[in-house]
């Protein structure tokens, strides 16, 4: 009797392994260029912004990490709010990982400044090593948008202007969108943060959540 | 006569409380339809803003777009002094809305500072101004995708 629960608990092992590595792993979004056989994903590009302590924000200062990135203004009466609340419970249910960071961009960086952003941030009560609020060139910020948001453009339902839609876009290590959420919406958040644990688990299992 | 006393002052006594609760409740009543008429223009200058700010992205993909035109060598001075002022035109629409935004007062804070009429006084003024905000971007938008079409008149995107 006792070897047959032994075989019926390593047979379940079994299944539970298997079922586990047939887990499909998240797709890369984006426009994909086959080039020498190669498959070419789209990656974000190169950028320089700073935040609300004066920091230097870059793509090295997501290095290893994985990052969810949307784009708002302090006085942004409709969505930017709701979409601030969905960031914070992303933010509060992947706050002791430190392989996950969130980046905020102003798309209105006359108004806010760094004070304004660094007041803001501080209303959230939030750790500034984990979610930038950053500013910069208005060109700037509106051209990465229009890259992070490329992705969007292939879904039939997003809606013409980026800067308004709500959107959070999940980018890897390796500067690719892997998922995006309607920021507006807490099902689909929910189903962003699932993807999210669902990256690490496959693809960062071997870098250990960490607590500062 | 001292019970005659005490009936005739329970009947004024009755009488008071019952034209009271009246006025009470026609006070909360009209506090309420006050509260729904604020909230009504409230949300009609959320529409037309939530109608433009969509346009913000295109604005400045517009803007960014023409930039390089400015530097063309086939281009006479007047062509290029049109993009720039183009620019310009698309820039201070971006601002206007920008400073429209960052001026406007909140529902709630309003409640705290103002009478009803003043209230309804500052939402008709702001509907008018995210109005002219609007009209202000399209046409600077149009301007800037018409001269666009001029300038690359083989770019699809530009049609």
């Amino acid at each position: 009797m006792r070897q047959l629960h032994i075989a019926l608990a390593a047979l379940l092992l079994l299944w539970a392994a298997a079922c586990t590595s047939d887990e499909e792993p998240l797709p890369i979004l984006g426009e994909k260029v086959i080039e020498n056989g190669d498959t070419i994903y789209h990656t974000i590009p190169d950028f320089s912004f700073i935040d609300q302590d004066s920091q230097i924000v870059t793509n090295e200062t997501f290095k290893d990490k994985i990052y969810v990135a949307d784009f708002f203004f302090v006085s942004c009466p409709t969505i930017c709010p709701k979409v601030s609340k969905q960031m914070l419970r992303i933010y509060k249910h992947f706050e002791n990982d430190d392989r996950v960071a969130l980046l905020a961009h102003t798309i209105d960086p006359k108004h806010d400044t760094i004070p304004r952003l660094k007041q803001y941030a501080q209303k959230l009560g939030v750790r500034s090593d984990k979610w930038h609020f950053v500013t910069g060139d208005k060109d700037a910020i509106y051209e990465i948008a229009d890259d992070y948001f490329s992705i969007a453009i292939e879904d039939p339902d997003a809606p013409g202007g980026f800067d308004h839609s709500g959107k959070i876009i999940l980018v890897d290590a390796n500067r690719h969108v892997r998922s995006f959420a309607d920021g507006t919406d807490p099902a689909s958040v929910d189903r962003l943060i699932q993807d999210m644990e669902k990256l690490l688990r496959m693809e960062y299992s071997d870098r250990q959540a960490t607590a500062k | 006569m001292k019970i005659r006393t005490c009936l005739t002052l329970s009947f004024v006594s009755l009488f008071l409380a019952s034209c009271g609760t009246d006025s009470t409740s026609s006070n909360t009543q009209n506090h309420s339809h006050q509260v729904l008429a604020e909230q009504q223009l409230w949300e009609k200058i959320m529409a037309v803003h939530d109608e433009a700010m969509p346009k913000m992205a295109d604005i400045s993909r517009t803007k960014r777009r023409l930039k390089p035109h400015i530097k063309r060598s086939d281009l006479n001075e007047a062509q290029r002094q049109e993009i720039q002022e183009t620019i310009e035109l698309l820039e201070s629409a971006e601002e206007a809305m920008n400073s429209w935004m960052n001026g406007l007062k909140m529902l709630p804070d309003l409640r705290k500072m103002f009478t009803h009429e003043q209230i309804m006084d500052y939402l008709n003024t702001e509907l008018n101004n995210i109005k002219t905000v609007r009209t202000l971007m399209y046409d600077a938008l149009e301007k800037g995708q018409r001269l666009l079409h001029i300038l690359e008149p083989n770019n699809t995107e530009s049609q």
